[in-house]
Formats: C-alpha cells, sequence, structure tokens
C-alpha cells in the first residue's frame, strides 16, 4: 500500500490509472452547479414570458421576498428568523416528546411476542391515520393553542419510530443471540449486550423517517390560529395573495429540514461508526 | 488449559422438527458417536443432511427430540458452559471492534479488565491479526473475520470447540491458509473439535476422523480414520485414495 499523497498524485497523473474524477471529489460543486443551472433556467422562463411570475415569482423576486422578510418581516413585522425560531422550537417539542415515548414503548413491544401481536393492530391503525386527519380531534382536546400543534407533530413522529424500534428489537439477528449464549452471557445482559446494539440502526433510521414527518407536518400545525411559524407565515402569505412569501417559506422549511436530516447522519456516523447506513451516507 | 478436553457421547440422538406446513419433519435418526477427548472430528454431508442440527444439538440450542448428548458424562443442559461455537455465518457483533469481540466471551464471564486484555492480546496474536483488533468486522477481509470468529470462540478457553461450516465462505487460498491456522491453534491449544464441512478434501486436511452423513433423514452413513501424519499432503497417493473413498460414501 502507498501511502503518502505525493505517490498518489504521482500515479494518478499518469494514463490509465482511474480515480474520483474533480467533481466527484467536490460533491458540493456538484450540488452548487446544478442549484445555479436550475435557478438560471427559472429566472430565463420567467424573463421570456413562459412563467407567470404571478403564480410562480422568479428566483430574482424570491430573493428580495427573502430580504424583505429577514428586515421588514411579514405579517404582522414578524421577522423570518423569529417565525423560523418557533417552528422550530415546536418541531423539537412534539419530535423529541414523539421519540421519548416510541422508543422504550417499541423497545418493549419488540421484546415481548405477545404484547407485539396484540399491539399490531393499533400500532398499524395509528401508522395509516393521517396525522392532519386528527388535528380537529386535537383542537377540540388540546384547544388552538401551542399544546394542539406540538401533539399534532408527537403524533405524526410517533409511529416511524415506534415501528422501526419494535421491528429492530423483534428481528435480532437469532444467530447473534446464539453467539451470546454460548459464551455464557447471562439472560438477564443478553438486552444490553445484544438486542439493543443490535437494533439501534433500524432505531435511527425511525428517528431519521420521524424527523422528515416533523417538518412535513409542522406547515399544517402552523395553520392553525397563529401568526407566528412559517406555517402561519406561508398560511398568511396566501390570504394576501403573495406567491413569493409562500415559496420563500416552502424553501426556508426545506433548507432546515435537510440541515436538521444531516445532522442526525453526523450524529449517526459518531454513534455508530460500524453501521452500515452510517457507512452508505457518507 | 491442563484440563482434559471434553469426552462426547451420543447416544441413540434424533431430532424432528415441525415444519411450518405442520409437516413433521426428521431431520436426525438414531445417530450414535463417541468422540474422544482432544480429537478432531470432521462431519461431512449433503446439505439438508443434518450436521447443522447434530451440532446446534451438541451446543445446547436445540435438545433432542430422542435419545441422549452426554459431555464428560452429564447430560447437556444449554449452550455454553465451555463449549466454543464457530457459526457458520461467524456471527460476529458488527458493533464491537475485533478485539471486544474476541472479549465479549471473558467479559460475560466477569474476567477482570487485566486479564482479559492479556487474553486477546495472545489470541489477536495466535490468530495474525496484529494491527486490526480495533477495526469493525466490516473493515476486516472474510478471512481476517473468521480469524476472529475462531479467537472468539477460542477466548473462552472452551473445551469443546463447535464449527460449523466455518471456512465456507473463503476462497481456496485463503481457505488453504485458515486450515493450517486451525491445525496449528488446535496443536497449541488441545480441545475436542467438531468441524462441519461439505468438502471432503478439507475434512481429510484437518480430521483425525471424518463422519459421513447421509440425507433424508439424516443419519450416520460411515466413518473413516485418517490416519496420515499432518500436515497432509493434497497430493499423495493416500490422500487422494482417501478422498475419493469419501466421495464415493457421500454419494
Amino acid at each position: 500500500m502507498r501511502s503518502t499523497s505525493d505517490v498518489l498524485t504521482d500515479e494518478a497523473s499518469k494514463p490509465g490509472i482511474d480515480r474520483p474524477g474533480f467533481v466527484a471529489r467536490h460533491p458540493w460543486i456538484q450540488l452548487f452547479a446544478v442549484v445555479a443551472v436550475l435557478l438560471g433556467l427559472w429566472e430565463a422562463l420567467s424573463i421570456f414570458g413562459y412563467i407567470d411570475p404571478f403564480f410562480m415569482p422568479p428566483p430574482s423576486t424570491l430573493a428580495q421576498t427573502f430580504y424583505e422578510l429577514l428586515v421588514e418581516g411579514f405579517p404582522e413585522e414578524i421577522l423570518l428568523h423569529s417565525h423560523i425560531l418557533v417552528t422550530l422550537k415546536r418541531s423539537a417539542i412534539g419530535y423529541l416528546i414523539a421519540v421519548a415515548l416510541a422508543i422504550p414503548i417499541g423497545v418493549v413491544i419488540g421484546y415481548f411476542r405477545t404484547l407485539d401481536v396484540a399491539a399490531r393492530p393499533f400500532v398499524t391503525f395509528g401508522r395509516s391515520t393521517a396525522p392532519i386527519s386528527i388535528l380537529p380531534l386535537f383542537i377540540a382536546v388540546f384547544d388552538i393553542g401551542e399544546v394542539s400543534k406540538i401533539a399534532l407533530i408527537t403524533f405524526a413522529c410517533f409511529w416511524a419510530t415506534l415501528t422501526n424500534t419494535i421491528a429492530g428489537v423483534k428481528f435480532v439477528d437469532p444467530v447473534l443471540l446464539r453467539a451470546a449464549q454460548s459464551m455464557d452471557t447471562p439472560r438477564s445482559r443478553i438486552f444490553a449486550e445484544v438486542i439493543l446494539p443490535a437494533a439501534l440502526p433500524r432505531i435511527f433510521a425511525g428517528l431519521k423517517i420521524s424527523l422528515a414527518i416533523a417538518f412535513m407536518v409542522i406547515v399544517a400545525a402552523e395553520m392553525i390560529a397563529t401568526v407566528f411559524g412559517l406555517g402561519a407565515l406561508i398560511n398568511e402569505a396566501r390570504t394576501w395573495f403573495r406567491t413569493d412569501i409562500t415559496m420563500v417559506g416552502m424553501i426556508v422549511i426545506g433548507v432546515i429540514g435537510y440541515a436538521a436530516s444531516i445532522g442526525l447522519d453526523v450524529l449517526e456516523r459518531k454513534l455508530m461508526p460500524w453501521s452500515s447506513a452510517a457507512r452508505d451516507s457518507e | 488449559m491442563n484440563q482434559a478436553a471434553h469426552k462426547i457421547v451420543i447416544d441413540g440422538v434424533s431430532k424432528q422438527f415441525i415444519a411450518a406446513s405442520g409437516n413433521t419433519v426428521e431431520a436426525l435418526r438414531d445417530i450414535n458417536l463417541t468422540i474422544g477427548e482432544n480429537e478432531f472430528v470432521c462431519v461431512v454431508g449433503r446439505s439438508g443432511c443434518g450436521k447443522s442440527t447434530l451440532m446446534n444439538m451438541i451446543a445446547g440450542f436445540l435438545k433432542p427430540s430422542a435419545g441422549s448428548i452426554l459431555v464428560d458424562g452429564a447430560q447437556i443442559e444449554g449452550p455454553g458452559k465451555g463449549k466454543g461455537v464457530v457459526f457458520q455465518n461467524l456471527a460476529l457483533f458488527p458493533w464491537l471492534t475485533a478485539r471486544k469481540n474476541i472479549e465479549f466471551g471473558c467479559k460475560q464471564q466477569g474476567v477482570g479488565d487485566e486479564r482479559r486484555a492479556r487474553i486477546s492480546r495472545e489470541l489477536i496474536d495466535l490468530v495474525h491479526l496484529t494491527g486490526f483488533e480495533d477495526k469493525y468486522p466490516f473493515e476486516l477481509s472474510g478471512g481476517m473475520q473468521q480469524r476472529v470468529a475462531i479467537a472468539r470462540a477460542l477466548a473462552i478457553d472452551p473445551l469443546l470447540l463447535l464449527m460449523d461450516e466455518p471456512f465456507g465462505a473463503l476462497d481456496e487460498q485463503t481457505r488453504m491458509g485458515m486450515q493450517n491456522e486451525l491445525l496449528r491453534i488446535w496443536s497449541s491449544h488441545k480441545k475436542t473439535v467438531i468441524f462441519i464441512t461439505h468438502s471432503v478434501a478439507e475434512s481429510i486436511v484437518l480430521a483425525d476422523r471424518i463422519i459421513v452423513l447421509g440425507a433424508n433423514p439424516g443419519h450416520l452413513k460411515k466413518e473413516f480414520k485418517v490416519s496420515l501424519d499432518r500436515p497432509r499432503d493434497r497430493l499423495s497417493p493416500e490422500f487422494v485414495e482417501l478422498e475419493a473413498e469419501v466421495q464415493d460414501a457421500l454419494d
């Protein structure tokens, strides 16, 4: 094995030696290039009249709107960063409550076969219920304040983490359990030594799906009786026919969701460098 | 390691399973076999002849439907207790490094840190994994993973080592290297070894005695004593002749 980069560069400059191309080695360049081309195309189509800027404002307008939201605010002069903070806070609370409930419950259901069988119809039912459909119920029970919004996010996030935790615990490779038994692992320690670590990648997959769901439902949750939050921003924009604000709101939520999911990937690689999911996302 | 290795007496063992269809499947019928202390026994047979079932019963994972298996005169009550197992698909813990995998058994048995570290160091050395001890299984080649699995089974200092086609997934070159290493380990840490394989040549390279199982239901078909001196030359006339005989019994 050659180890110094000098040697590698030298080798790479020779013909017939494969190495990743410049773009492959700098994935960010690729991303920026794609985004730049798409934005340029969009702007051009707008300029030449192929896209009605009223329904779909061009990037230049969105940039202006973004600036306007940052310094002037909308609605009622609420600045963009306060919307973002409110949305982040609601999603984080709702998400964390969901995860804090779903992981222990999922572990218990996954561990006991009879419980799994008994819980299955409820889990399937809960998982297939569109979260938004339960919002009227939450509003009736929790009123239209913060609680019903957070409850909606909790409900929506709960199921993906729950089902993945159940599956992770239930489908531990039996041969790993046998291996542990063959090395005299006490019955009381099998869970901590084998089942839990074996289930972790799956549990983490659930956490990621739930996070994505949180950012999907937050908008709906924030459309109820509030002017704070990105969902409220989008909703208010609708009443004023400000499609530009709606789009900026969408983009901001998308970027936040993307950043959060990258954050979870990083955390996963840190916690589980051995997991195949962590390796694949590198 | 001054204790004598295990003697195993398999007496009239049969095993039936209830298949998903509800039918009873007879995996093994009336197996009688005695395996001596420090003996290296290879079990060969076609797939479906019940050789893994036999191993799982000796390991204590399954109970015989009839008959008994005695280890040093005592009925097997369950897995563990000096029965080391190397699994067909290795069953390494992916979340533990090579060293932690090897130390797993010692940790479960409450072996102190210092002694555990010494044992794992010796085994890492023995199976030539020095420099790779802090790698996770996925970072190791198939042959290296294999050696981790063997070291892990050896770490609990088993008197009986059960190996279920452990080299099945290796290329021929690595496989031959592993066979030599296994023999080297076996000669330095005398133990009773039961080694399952479907390769006739492998069984002749390794075993003191070869047990041929027939299928439908699994039964004891024939046994061969291998009295060739080790290391065995695969091209010697005696080797080739025995290979043909065992192959014959298998067919």
